[in-house]
């Protein structure tokens, strides 16, 4: 910077600032003139200083569009008697760099928040990238992916004690009219491993001592529900457990069975 | 101040506005909601300027300088090459960490992992692709920054020093590349390695080289010790150093500032800290937004080249009994390879790159020229670009191309349909190769025009030309001809016998046979071409 141009800014922001200073003490005169005034009044005078003050300040008259709006604005605020509001812009001062940020928007920073939402929507773009990497695969003959148990033709008799299938972590029982169930091993109570006593001819949790039917349903003890399944279907003759759609248990008092043991 | 008499007093938007806005200041360390949009619009700061204080508040900004000499700001300058070294480590280390979620060092697990990365897990070849890519960008980025900085002169007083860890910087992220070359325990990755721990081995004495080795391999051979231990180093060790010694590099760079161009700095001259208060360039938001800008374009850059034209090789699993055909190191390293192959293994594969590093660290400290101005450094960038040529025709001895030739026979098939990779009939793929004889001595590429055999035209011409090549330049090697047969082995399984004859310098016929075998559902396409979309459009006879 030169010192010409140097001494000039100088003498622009000391100018500024004594303005600036004039403009704060009218604004607390016009403060204390305008609290008790009607609210019409101060509409009015406000709007129309806005607009003539505003005007000559702006340099395109697109800017001279945005200022105008401003006031209509302001007259919304001054309709509640707000003493602040009402005499922001008095004393004729020219707007502060801080009144312009309110109000108007230039190419500059309406591309930047375009780029910046542009990159917001890349950043949800590799986050749906990384959510999806992430996921766990499920394969066939794991616990979480599907377990193929054989053709219709082979599941056990109807009568037959349940099947434990360890690896899927589910008894397989043949129900009589409704097909195959595949019951999850784990009480509904506090997650303990129960076991099929064949004596009762029920499921016995060994912890705190839930019983449930063949079927799964509840029978007694503090478990919540009756017995959690996994998802059995027919693709092509053969039966289909998918370990990953687990279907919770009805509640334990909705179980035909409460209290039969 | 609580909350009720704040709403009283000010009413409630404005409470609210304010709130806001002291949120938004804390976030941003300092730079208040109105100074950001002013910020924006390109209007400047007001004084003082609170767009430093950021730089004081925030950790992640208080290693940034607050503002740059405009002459550094120039593109052309920097071409920005050290930021971009920097963001590919970042780069790296997310999409290894993403990988590292689906693979296990062990060499009966790695291999399985890398198919099931690439065919099973979503976008998994995509995050494969990109860290590859990455790596290898890398290793050329900061090699073009280590240029650039000697091509300017950059090193000279005060910058002696960042010259020297950058070096290190250097060697860690060519070891970093190259340790994650063994991880997907294909052939390519085992004897590139192989070749590579086989050049520490010839440290000498003896007994320290067979050390190194052992250490460094964990075994006599490389096995499932020495991936543990390649692993252990590519995903922690090397990182680790490489994050120590960016930040004793940074923070001299910081220190003493990027260098001016030669015309407005002498030597010794301290113009970071003594910019001229017209000439200074504000990192918020100016140089911030020129940064931002430079990676979101390199990241745009890598993820379209990845999506069409990039896909990271991968062979077939590793198998310490068969080196395949031409086995290469890293392309980094051919010129290393190209030395291997005409001096002695400790002396080319040891001494020689040692010494050569002690002397690239040392230039700083060896160079008696006062000046960076290009004019007076003529014998420095002669010997620079000399050096530059020499490292290109060492890096072409290190291809096949050179004194690593098999057989003429051998080469045409390899030329044809390769070992390990695509190759061209791959490339081209099963449904473009009919059924059928193919002999070179009736004129193929007239019987398959390329109107009617597109790919089987290209592939005659090919075979012809590379008998005819072979025929011309080996003395052994005369009145070639060869015959292709495809036949149908299995449905969509075709069997593809390379049959080559040729009479040898005496007059005796010899010949070459070699078996292929190509699936109909085999996806192949060139490594480093354009990515083979057919499988989007159906073939005539699926419709």
């Amino acid at each position: 910077m030169s010192d010409d141009e140097r001494a000039q800014r100088l003498a622009e922001l000391k100018r500024k600032m004594q303005e600036s200073a004039k403009a704060k003490k009218a604004q607390q005169s016009a403060t204390e003139t305008v609290s008790k005034p009607a609210v019409e009044k101060v509409k009015d005078t406000s709007s129309a200083e806005v607009t003539a003050s505003a005007a000559p300040a702006t340099e395109t008259p697109a800017a001279v569009v945005v200022e105008t709006a401003k006031p209509a604005a302001a007259s919304v605020a001054a309709a509640e008697p707000s003493p602040v509001t009402a005499s922001a812009f008095k004393g004729g001062r020219e707007p502060t760099p801080d009144d312009r940020a309110k109000s108007q928007m230039n190419r500059r920073e309406f591309l930047t928040y375009a780029w910046g939402a542009a990159l917001g929507l890349a950043v949800l773009q590799t986050a749906a990238v990384s959510f999806f990497f992430m996921y766990p695969r499920f394969k066939a003959g794991e616990f979480g992916g599907a377990f193929f148990m054989g053709p219709e033709t082979a599941v056990p008799p109807t009568d037959a004690p349940p099947q434990n299938e360890p690896d899927g972590k589910f008894w397989w029982v043949n129900v009589e009219e409704e097909g195959p169930h595949a019951i999850y091993v784990v009480c509904t109570h506090l997650g303990c491993l129960y076991k099929w006593v064949d004596e009762n001819y029920r499921f016995e949790c060994p912890c705190h001592g839930s019983k449930f039917t063949r079927e799964g349903f509840y029978i007694e003890g503090p478990a919540p529900r009756s017995l959690d399944q996994f998802e059995v279907t027919l693709v092509d003759g053969t039966y289909v457990v998918d370990t990953g759609a687990k279907t919770l248990g009805s509640p334990a008092d909705e179980s035909p069975f409460k209290g039969t043991g | 101040m609580a909350v009720q008499p704040e709403v009283e007093k000010k009413g409630l938007w404005r409470s609210f506005t304010e709130g806001a806005d002291d949120i938004f200041t804390r976030i941003t360390a300092g730079i208040s909601a109105g100074e950001f949009r002013r910020m924006l619009r390109g209007e400047p700061p007001g004084r003082p300027n609170p767009r430093l204080k950021p730089h004081s508040e925030a950790f992640l900004l208080h290693i940034k300088p607050t503002y740059y000499h405009e002459s550094v700001t120039r593109f052309t300058h920097t071409f920005r090459l050290g930021i971009l070294s920097t963001y590919l480590f970042l780069f790296e280390t997310i999409t290894g960490i993403f990988l590292m979620i689906w693979y296990t060092p062990s060499p009966d697990q790695a291999y399985a992992d890398m198919i099931a990365i690439l065919s099973n897990v979503p976008y998994g070849q995509f995050m494969r692709d990109l860290h590859r890519l990455g790596a290898e960008m890398m290793v050329a980025i900061v090699t073009l920054h280590m240029v650039r900085t000697y091509l300017t002169g950059s090193y000279k007083p005060p910058r002696q020093f960042t010259w020297f860890t950058g070096v290190i910087l250097l060697v860690v992220t060519l070891f970093l590349s190259f340790s994650g070359y063994l991880l997907p325990w294909d052939q390519l990755a085992f004897w590139a390695v192989t070749i590579g721990t086989s050049m520490a081995e010839a440290v000498p004495p003896k007994i320290v080289g067979e050390t190194v080795n052992l250490l460094a391999r964990g075994a006599p051979d490389i096995s499932a010790n020495g991936l543990l231990r390649f692993y252990l180093l590519h995903v922690l060790f090397l990182p680790l150093v490489l994050f120590l010694f960016f930040f004793v590099h940074y923070y001299k760079v910081v220190h003493f500032g990027i260098s001016l161009p030669a015309s407005e700095e002498e030597v010794g001259q301290d113009t970071a800290n003594k910019v001229p208060a017209d000439k200074r360039v504000y990192f918020l938001p100016d140089v911030l937004i020129d940064e931002t800008a430079v990676l979101i374009a390199f990241t745009t850059l890598m993820i379209f080249l990845v999506t069409f034209f990039f896909s990271a090789p991968l062979e077939s699993i590793a198998n310490p009994q068969s080196t395949p055909l031409h086995t290469v190191a890293p392309w980094y390293f051919y010129w290393l390879q190209g030395m291997l192959k005409i001096a002695d293994k400790t002396f080319a594969g040891v001494i020689l790159p040692g010494v050569l590093l002690v002397l690239l660290m040392a230039i700083p400290y060896l160079d008696p020229n006062p000046s960076r101005r290009v004019r007076d450094r003529r014998v420095a960038i002669i010997s620079g670009i000399v050096a530059g040529v020499v490292m290109i025709i060492l890096s072409w001895m290190g291809t096949p191309q050179y004194a690593a030739q098999a057989a003429p026979p051998v080469e045409v098939v390899q030329e044809m349909m390769p070992e390990e990779g695509a190759g061209i009939v791959r490339e081209i793929g099963y449904d473009e190769i009919p059924n059928g004889v193919y002999d070179t001595r009736n004129d193929l590429p007239a019987m398959y025009p390329e109107e009617e055999y597109p790919g089987m035209h290209e592939i005659l011409v090919e075979f012809e030309d590379n008998i005819k090549y072979w025929d011309k330049r080996d003395s052994d090697f005369n009145e070639a001809y060869g015959v292709l047969t495809v036949s149908q082995e299995q449905p969509n399984l075709k069997r593809l016998d390379w049959d080559i004859r040729w009479l040898d310098a005496e007059g005796v016929e010899g010949s070459f046979q070699r078996s292929f075998w190509l699936h109909k559902d085999s996806l192949y396409w060139e490594e480093y071409g354009l990515k083979d979309f057919g499988y989007l459009m159906p073939t005539e006879e699926e419709q």
